[in-house]
C-alpha cells in the first residue's frame, strides 16, 4: 500500500512544505514499487525490473530489496534521485492510478510527515498563490506516470494473456535466515526468439522492444540484492564485528 | 604508457610444461577493447561501455576498456581488475585462438606475459593431448568464437537499420575529422524505427534488441567522456508528450555521443600485429 491517508490539495496545505523524496519513511522503506515501461532501463542499473502477480493483471514493478522492511538496497539507494521510481520521486503528491480508481481533477497529497529531512524543504504554493518549482515537478512526475500508465498496462496484459510471465522463484538462505520474495513474475526466457514475443514487439514496437531489453539486462541485478542482504545479515554482521556467528 | 605487446605462439611450440593465470592486467593498459561473446553482452552493459567495432565493414561488438571513455579506469594503478565482470576473452588468457576455435592447434599461448606466483598447471596429459584445464579453456574459447560471431550478426541487423552513430572523442584537435570506427546506438533513431521495422529486426531472434538496449544502457557508464548534443526538445515539452525513458524525463540523455577513436584499436588486431605466427 502506498497511500494511507491523502486527498485533494486545499487552501489548507499553502503553508505545508515538501521534503526530499528520501526525507519520508516510505520513500525509504517500501521493498517493491509499482513503475511504468518509460522508466525501465534507467532503473535497471538499479534493481530487477519484473512483474508482480496480481488481479486484474501483473504489475510491472522494481524490486529493490529482498527484505520486507525496505532496508538493504543496493549502494546508493534511495539517497541517489537516480535510483527512485517515479511514484517515490513524486511523492508525497499521490499517483492517482496507485490511490484510487476515482478521477481526481485537483492534485492529491499524502498526509505524510519528512522523519529525515536534509533541508528546510520548500513550500507547496508560493506566497503569490502559485505552485512552487518542486510541486510543479512532482506533479509533472505524476503526470509522466499516468501518461505512460496504460500502455504499460497493455504491455503487462499481452504478455500474461499469451502466457509469457512465469514465476520468479525468489528463496535465499543467508545465514540463518530465509529471505524469500514470493509473487514476482519474469517474461519466460524460453519465449524470446518465439513468434508471441515477435508479436509483441510487432504490436508495441521499439517500446515494447525496449522494455523486454531493460527487462531482460535488469535480471542481473538481483545478484547486487543478495549481496546487500548478506552484508545485513545477523550472522555476517556479527562476524564483521568479530562476534561468533 | 606503452607496454610490451603480447606475443603468442601455438600451443604445441610452447617450450614450457606447465602455464599460470597473469599476475595482473597491466600489459592491457594499452587495449581500447575486449571482443565479447552474447553470452556475456547483458552482464558486460552493467560494468563496461559496449560498442561496435567497425573495421573493414565487419561489425564487432567490443567492451570498451579505453580508460578515457570511462568514469573509473577498469584496470587500477597496480594491474588488477577493478570492474564487477571479467571478460571471458581476459579470462581465457594467456589462451587464445588463431582461427578455428574447434582446432587444438589453433589454441595460442602467451609468452610474455608475467605469471601469477603460483604452481603451474600442466600443459599437456601424458597421453599428449590438452590437460583438462585446458581442454575447459579451450571449450570457453569455442564459445567465445561462437557468441562474437552471433554477436557480429546481431551488430549488422543494427547496421543496416541505420541506428549506429559514431563514437568520438571530444576535446582532441582532430576530433572532427577523424574517421570513426566504434559506434553505438543512436537512442533516438531507435526509438523511431517502425513497428514493422523492430519486428524484422527481431525476426531471427531477441540478440539485436539485446544489443541495443546494452548500448545505450551502458552509454551511462561514459558520462565524463562524451558530450552532449544539443538540440533536444525543451523538457516541458517533452512532458507533455509524454517521454519514451526516464531518461527523456529526468536527466538530458547522452545523444549523439562524441568520442575520438583516432587511437583506437581492435584488441584482436593488437593481439594478431604482436603475436609470433
Amino acid at each position: 500500500v502506498l497511500y494511507k491517508n491523502f486527498g485533494p490539495i486545499t487552501s489548507k496545505h499553502g503553508d505545508m512544505r515538501i521534503f526530499a523524496p528520501a526525507a519520508y519513511p516510505l520513500v525509504r522503506e517500501i521493498q517493491i514499487v509499482p513503475i511504468v515501461y518509460i522508466e525501465a532501463l534507467a532503473l535497471a542499473s538499479w534493481f530487477p525490473i519484473c512483474w508482480r502477480a496480481g488481479e486484474p493483471r501483473p504489475t510491472l514493478v522494481a524490486l529493490r530489496t529482498l527484505r520486507k522492511d525496505g532496508s538493504q538496497q543496493p549502494a546508493g539507494s534511495p539517497e541517489a534521485a537516480a535510483s527512485l521510481p517515479l511514484v517515490l520521486r513524486a511523492y508525497p503528491f499521490v499517483t492517482p492510478a496507485l490511490g484510487t480508481n476515482e478521477t481526481q481533477d485537483v492534485p492529491m497529497i499524502e498526509d505524510a510527515t519528512a522523519d529525515k529531512p536534509t533541508d528546510i524543504g520548500a513550500p507547496i504554493l508560493m506566497s503569490n498563490g502559485r505552485t512552487g518549482r518542486g510541486t510543479e515537478m512532482r506533479l509533472r512526475t505524476v503526470a509522466a506516470y499516468q501518461g505512460a500508465l496504460p500502455l504499460t498496462e497493455d504491455m503487462t496484459n499481452m504478455l500474461s494473456k499469451n502466457n509469457l510471465l512465469e514465476s520468479w522463484p525468489l528463496d535465499f538462505k543467508i545465514g540463518d535466515e530465509s529471505l524469500a520474495v514470493e509473487d514476482m513474475l519474469i517474461v519466460r526466457q524460453s519465449a524470446f526468439g518465439t513468434a508471441p514475443i515477435l508479436d509483441f514487439i510487432k504490436t508495441f514496437g521499439t517500446a515494447g522492444a525496449n522494455l523486454l531489453g531493460a527487462h531482460r539486462l535488469s535480471l542481473f541485478r538481483a545478484g547486487s540484492l543478495v549481496q546487500a542482504a548478506r552484508k545485513s545479515s545477523p550472522v555476517n554482521a556479527a562476524r564483521d564485528q568479530g562476534g561468533h556467528a | 604508457m606503452t607496454t610490451t605487446p603480447i606475443s603468442f605462439i601455438p600451443i604445441r611450440d610452447a617450450t614450457q610444461s606447465v602455464w599460470r593465470r597473469p599476475a595482473s592486467f597491466s600489459f592491457a593498459s594499452d587495449i581500447t577493447q575486449i571482443p565479447l561473446a552474447d553470452s556475456e553482452l547483458l552482464l558486460t552493459s552493467h560494468h563496461l561501455p559496449i560498442a561496435i567495432d567497425c573495421l573493414n565493414d565487419h561489425p564487432r561488438v567490443v567492451a570498451v576498456i579505453d580508460p578515457r571513455f570511462q568514469r573509473s579506469p577498469a584496470i587500477g594503478a597496480d594491474g588488477q581488475w577493478q570492474k564487477g565482470y571479467l571478460p571471458l576473452a581476459l579470462r581465457c588468457l594467456p589462451f587464445r585462438t588463431s582461427g578455428d576455435a574447434k582446432n587444438s592447434d589453433a589454441i595460442e599461448i602467451a609468452v610474455n606475459l608475467p605469471e601469477k606466483d603460483e604452481p603451474g598447471i600442466p600443459l599437456f596429459s601424458s597421453d599428449k593431448s590438452l590437460s583438462p584445464e585446458v581442454r575447459q579453456i579451450a571449450g570457453l574459447l569455442r564459445r567465445l568464437e561462437d557468441g562474437k560471431q552471433q554477436l557480429q550478426k546481431a551488430a549488422e541487423q543494427l547496421l543496416i537499420a541505420g541506428v549506429l552513430t559514431p563514437l568520438h572523442l571530444s576535446r582532441t584537435p582532430d576530433a572532427a575529422n577523424s574517421r570513426a570506427r566504434s559506434f553505438t546506438v543512436n537512442k533516438n533513431e531507435f526509438s523511431a524505427l517502425s513497428n514493422a521495422r523492430i519486428a524484422l529486426i527481431a525476426k531471427d531472434g531477441f540478440l539485436p534488441i539485446d544489443l541495443a538496449t546494452a548500448c545505450i544502457f551502458s552509454q551511462r557508464l561514459m558520462a565524463t567522456l562524451v558530450s552532449v548534443a544539443t538540440g533536444e526538445t525543451p523538457l516541458n515539452t517533452r512532458i507533455a508528450a509524454v517521454p519514451n525513458t526516464m531518461d527523456d524525463f529526468v536527466t538530458p540523455l547522452r545523444l549523439e555521443v562524441q568520442i575520438d577513436d583516432s587511437e583506437l584499436f581492435s584488441f584482436e588486431q593488437y593481439e594478431k600485429a604482436s603475436g609470433t605466427k
